[in-house]
């Protein structure tokens, strides 16, 4: 649309003027051609005019008529004289000839009167008072020109620019055609391209494929589109930018929000924590104070009684209940145990046992224990375990020997207990106490496994992981 | 005692010629005789004539007490050669720009030494010459020498030519008018060249437009006595310029305040130019440059061009 406007106008505006240049030289031409013509004919006429005076001339002097026909007759054959006559001073024939029995309106008459001219004096004779003759008119020559000849010659001229003006036109036509083309196919390029750009490919360039101020333009416009291109990329990089902040943000929002609810759990936790712990006090405190008091009351008094064996069974079985009670009221408090001081409150109860059965006991614990602590629930599944690992090589192994090992590999603490009695695979699944070993295990996060030794008593090996 | 001595003196130095006034006499409306005559006092003061001496008399006019006997009228055309012979016939006259037939005519009875005239014809003699020039390689050498029938100074010219036998001569001494020169066909068609002296009937007007025609027609020669006729259709003219006048007019008036006196030869014919028409000249077969190289020879161009005296 926009290149057949733009062509049509440069149509328009290159075809108006050489229209009218195109119209101003033929008129030009054509006035000229006819001049040229006019001018020939004018031309021929003096020339056979000149010829016919310089041949009659003397004959008018001596009144020769027949030498005058002569004339007549030889200029009558000039192809473009249609008529002669010569004609004295008192307008008398004195020759005639003619082509025509009348004489055309067309023809062009020439009219040449003839004198007789005197030779000058020259400039010493005028001096010597030799004065010059007047002129005498003798007669005229009447020649007539037909124009047909001529007229050919117009009509050529006609047709002659008639067809440079067509050529012309043309020319015109064809040369603002391909230029035409040439410009607007440049601005067609430019339009396409501002309509890629309008449609956001900033990307689109014109061709620069014009000329002068239409190359100017072209290239502006691509300056200008690149500008727009870096400007877009500039734009989404802050925008990135600004959506990266955003997102870090709400990130940050988010962490902090987490962090929040943690915290909110924690203080949840703290609370029911706290609250358990209140309870856990207010159960211990009970239990020390009523169980505990009544244990030791009855021990106290059990003890009083003369020994014998129920008293000591009875008296033992209050002091393991007393033990157990300890445990039961340890596992309730609140705050961490020390692994380390754990595992020697426990030795020196067992050790009381093992005694009794002889049976050594071997102690090897790292210097790393020491720093591990424990919380009340781990610490009583841990105690229950070494209750029932010690209870049974107490009771099945028939052991002299036991050895218990401690140690802290890769942030795990690996318990082991081996012993030197027989070791008797479980039947099947295994008993209650194997089972229970292994639920504590698994409560502590930590593994429980069994198996015999190369002295062919038990191996125990607990591995749970160091609290952080 | 002394004054008696000072006109003794005068006297004696006032007849001396070299005392003598020079008038000139120029006739009025006449532009071009009033330029000749400050050109032939230029001429003369560049001969040693004292400007005192000249003086110019425009319109005619004689002084009150006449001209002195001893003075010397230059006088310069026809009318100023009439009213010099009126008003000076006893004075020393020198004529100039003047023909020849005219002067021998106004001058009939007047003694001789008493004037000189610079003339403007061309003696026959120098014409004869050059015709016996062109025509020196032609096997055809006779010439046609028309004029007109009361022309008694050219019939006489001619009478005087035919003693040679350089040439044959036609001469034709004829009534001029169309006629007549339309009746001349024999003779131009003998003729080799025709030969155009001053003849202000018969050379002249319409006469010498059919003379020129005639010639032509025959393809003839012609040899013309002034410029124009070269102009008009003659192969070749022998003129006088004013320039040429002028300095013949001042050597004549020089030769006679040296001698108080005039040569015998009281009709002068200054030295003159040749024009040849080119054109027609190679259209009947002449070759110009041939021409104007031959008279460039001093013996041909003093014999054909040179100056010429004759006596009354």
């Amino acid at each position: 649309m926009l290149a057949r406007n733009i062509r049509s106008q440069l149509l328009f505006i290159a075809m108006m003027p050489l229209l009218l240049v195109v119209a101003a030289v033929s008129v030009f031409m054509l006035s000229e051609s006819l001049d040229d013509i006019e001018s020939s004919l004018e031309r021929r006429g003096n020339d056979i005019s000149t010829q016919a005076v310089l041949m009659s001339e003397f004959y008018f002097y001596t009144g020769d008529v027949q030498r005058l026909s002569e004339i007549a007759g030889i200029l009558i054959n000039i192809d473009a004289v249609s008529s002669v006559r010569f004609v004295d001073v008192n307008n008398k024939i004195l020759a005639e000839q003619s082509k025509h029995n009348t004489v055309i309106n067309k023809d062009r008459l020439f009219i040449i009167p003839i004198y007789s001219k005197d030779v000058s004096p020259d400039e010493v004779s005028a001096l010597a008072g030799i004065e010059e003759d007047q002129e005498e008119r003798l007669g005229q020559i009447e020649i007539a020109l037909s124009r047909d000849e001529h007229s050919s010659l117009r009509e050529k001229a006609y047709l002659r620019i008639m067809v440079v003006a067509v050529s012309a036109v043309a020319l015109g036509i064809f040369m603002v055609y391909l230029f035409g083309r040439r410009l607007s196919a440049s601005l067609s390029n430019m339009a396409a391209s501002a309509k890629e750009v309008k449609m956001g490919d900033l990307s689109s360039r014109s061709p620069e494929d014009g000329e002068g101020e239409i190359l100017e333009l072209q290239r502006l416009f691509n300056r200008m589109v690149g500008s727009l291109q870096e400007n877009e990329v500039q734009l989404q990089n802050r925008i990135a930018q600004a959506t990266k902040s955003l997102n870090e943000s709400v990130d940050e929002l988010s962490q902090k929000n987490t962090q929040l609810e943690q915290q909110r759990q924690e203080a949840i936790e703290l609370e029911r924590s706290k609250a358990i712990s209140d309870e856990r006090a207010r159960i211990m405190k009970d239990m020390h104070d009523g169980i505990g008091g009544q244990l030791v009351a009855s021990l106290a008094m059990i003890e009083k009684e003369k020994n014998s064996e129920i008293r000591d069974n009875i008296s033992s079985a209050l002091r393991e209940c007393l033990d157990d009670f300890r445990l039961i009221i340890l596992s309730l408090n609140v705050s961490d145990s020390n692994l380390q001081a754990l595992l020697a409150d426990f030795k020196y109860r067992i050790n009381k046992k093992l005694s009794k059965l002889n049976i050594d006991m071997r102690w090897q614990v790292d210097n790393g224990v020491d720093a591990v602590n424990i919380q009340p629930q781990q610490s009583l599944h841990l105690l229950r375990i070494l209750q029932e690992i010690f209870a049974n090589i107490l009771k099945h192994s028939g052991a002299t020997e036991v050895v218990l090992s401690v140690s802290i590999l890769d942030e795990k603490v690996q318990l082991k207990v081996d012993d030197n009695g027989v070791y008797k695979a479980p039947d099947g699944q295994g008993g209650h106490g194997l089972k229970n070993m292994q639920w504590r295990a698994e409560e502590i996060r930590g593994s429980f496994d069994i198996k015999q030794n190369d002295s062919g008593g038990a191996a125990v090996e607990v591995v749970f992981p160091v609290l952080q | 005692m002394t004054a008696r001595y000072l006109l003794l003196l005068a006297l004696l130095f006032g007849s001396l010629p070299g005392f003598a006034d020079i008038h000139i006499l120029v006739p009025e409306q006449s532009k071009s005789l009033e330029a000749a005559a400050e050109q032939i006092k230029t001429e003369m003061r560049s001969r040693g004539i004292a400007e005192d001496e000249l003086s110019i008399r425009y319109g005619l006019q004689a002084p009150a007490e006449g001209f002195d006997k001893t003075d010397l009228l230059l006088a310069l055309g026809p009318k100023a050669a009439n009213f010099a012979l009126q008003h000076g016939q006893q004075n020393k006259i020198v004529f100039s720009f003047v023909e020849e037939a005219f002067i021998r005519e106004a001058t009939e009875g007047r003694k001789v030494g008493s004037w000189a005239a610079i003339v403007i014809n061309q003696p026959l003699q120098r014409m004869y010459a050059l015709a016996e020039l062109l025509l020196a390689e032609r096997s055809n050498k006779t010439v046609l020498i028309p004029n007109s029938l009361n022309n008694a100074l050219l019939n006489k010219q001619v009478e005087e030519l035919s003693q040679n036998e350089a040439l044959q001569l036609i001469h034709r001494s004829i009534e001029p008018n169309a006629r007549n020169i339309s009746r001349l066909e024999d003779e131009f068609y003998q003729a080799a060249m025709v030969l155009a002296p001053l003849d202000n009937e018969l050379w002249r007007g319409k006469n010498a437009r059919l003379l020129l025609h005639q010639a032509y027609s025959y393809q003839l020669p012609i040899v013309a006595h002034s410029r124009a006729f070269t102009k008009a259709g003659a192969m070749l003219a022998v003129y006088l310029s004013k320039e040429q006048v002028a300095k013949e007019t001042a050597d004549l008036v020089k030769t006679w305040q040296a001698a108080d006196s005039f040569a015998q030869d009281a009709i002068v014919y200054p030295e003159a130019n040749l024009e040849i028409n080119d054109n027609i000249a190679r259209a009947l077969r002449y070759k110009p440059e041939l021409i104007r190289q031959q008279l460039q020879q001093p013996e041909q161009k003093q014999k054909i061009l040179g100056r010429q005296s004759r006596a009354r």
